[in-house]
């Protein structure tokens, strides 16, 4: 039996990686690695996904909370769960990723066969015209190493770009909310004026730089790609939000933005309402 | 023993509308147990009614009858059986529109237990409250949520 066998990863020759883009994406590769992919989150994670029927057959921009530090693991929940409720053939999923992740050797690799590509506006737009599903995380770095105290709040830092696009594109955004995933690194404190006054918002778009505890690192400033602490995790998908139709063709911005990430808050809420106790779930 | 978990939070609404909304029984009770279960009983003919009103945490059922005292600014309810537990919801001032604020008080019996049990019973109520004033909050700044 392999069902405990690590995922191969199979890696490109030296210096060639896997592309960035929906041509990245491995479906076969995907198919070989759910069933023991499924089995580590159910175990390690006690992962619940629901909603999945609110998603409309069209393409459509995924808006979620995400959390754990660089490691992100409710990010790979929602790849696993979306490639097995929608099947390795359907219609793809690509999610954005902070270049933290995509850039890093072997972690990037398997991030692009999963389908993840690196953040930008241009390239969202590009997957959406192709026909595909995209999963974006508006609050970035800076909701991914938010204190664990706010651990079930929405923090998408007044990022809106995630509007725009889905507006443009004429598409709606299908809310995901997700709790648990700051349970498995602890951050203790708002990073932000750290990254600020070492430069690193401006020099390597880090925004922010917590002291956080995870393994194996122990106590970093910071976040590195590591290993999680086993958490219950539990994500939520919402019905679908139409902005053209809610918002009309010239929308105000900011209403927008606090209409969709009070709508999301309520969700979040609601699921953390679930946990009896934090990490056990 | 008894433990008290309290939550407040703002909502951009002129401070008349939310109080309205936050003191009446019939809408706020529905928010706060929405991840329960709760049903009206009665008018009790004084002012009072009384409610059933269980939130689910796991396997057990908490809560109970409770009777519901409303004021212009606060409503307040304490079991008449099931779960000895008081609440208090209170509206203020804010220079945003106003605030709400929520206070839960659970009793349960035991020494070393009972005050485990209430560490536990005083987080679980304050994710049920935070849940149940953002509800609150949406509810009042953009309509009933879908």
């Amino acid at each position: 039996m392999a069902l405990v066998r690590l995922p191969a990863v199979r890696l490109p020759a030296l210096g060639q990686r896997v592309p960035d883009g929906i041509e990245g994406r491995d479906p076969e590769y995907i198919r070989r690695i759910l069933p023991r992919l499924w089995l580590a989150f159910e175990l390690y994670f006690r992962a619940e996904v629901d909603g999945f029927e609110n998603v409309p057959d069209e393409p459509v921009l995924f808006v979620g909370n995400h959390s754990g530090g660089a490691s992100v693991p409710d990010t790979w929940l929602f790849l696993l769960a979306y490639n097995t409720y929608f099947t390795v053939e359907g219609r793809p999923l690509i999610g954005l990723a902070h270049r933290i992740i995509t850039d890093t050797p072997l972690i990037g690799d398997l991030a692009r066969k999963f389908g993840m590509v690196k953040a930008g506006p241009h390239r969202a737009r590009e997957v959406l015209d192709q026909g595909a599903n995209v999963l974006v995380y508006p609050g970035g770095d800076v909701e991914a190493l938010r204190p664990t105290r706010d651990r079930n709040r929405i923090m998408f830092d007044g990022r809106k770009g995630f509007l725009k696009l889905a507006h443009d594109a004429g598409v709606k955004i299908v809310p995901v909310v997700a709790t648990g995933g700051q349970e498995t690194v602890y951050i203790f404190n708002d990073g932000r004026k750290t990254a600020q006054a070492l430069g690193f918002d401006k020099y390597l778009r880090i925004k922010s730089v917590p002291i956080t505890l995870s393994f194996p690192w122990g106590f970093l400033p910071g976040g590195l790609p590591h290993v999680p602490f086993p958490a219950k995790i539990r994500m939520q998908v919402l019905p679908p939000i139409d902005l053209q139709e809610k918002f009309g063709s010239d929308p105000d911005w900011d209403e927008a933005y606090d209409y969709v990430t009070s709508t999301m808050q309520v969700a979040l809420s609601s699921l953390a309402a679930r946990t009896i106790l934090p990490v056990l779930g | 023993m008894a433990t008290t978990a309290r939550e407040t939070v703002v909502v951009r609404r002129p401070y008349d509308v939310v109080a309205k909304v936050a003191t009446d029984p019939g809408v706020m009770l529905p928010l706060v147990a929405g991840l329960g279960r709760f049903q009206f009983i009665r008018d009790a003919g004084d002012g009072t009614e009384e409610w059933d009103m269980f939130l689910d945490i796991g396997a057990i059922h908490v809560g109970g009858r409770v009777q519901v005292v409303s004021e212009s600014s606060t409503m307040r309810w304490h079991s008449l059986r099931g779960t000895r537990h008081s609440m208090l919801v209170e509206v203020s001032d804010h220079p945003a529109g106003a605030e709400v604020s929520m206070a839960m008080t659970v009793q349960l019996g035991g020494l070393v237990m009972g005050r485990l049990a209430e560490r536990l019973a005083r987080s679980i109520a304050g994710r049920h409250l935070i849940a149940g004033l953002e509800q609150l909050r949406h509810h009042l700044e953009y309509g009933p949520t879908e």
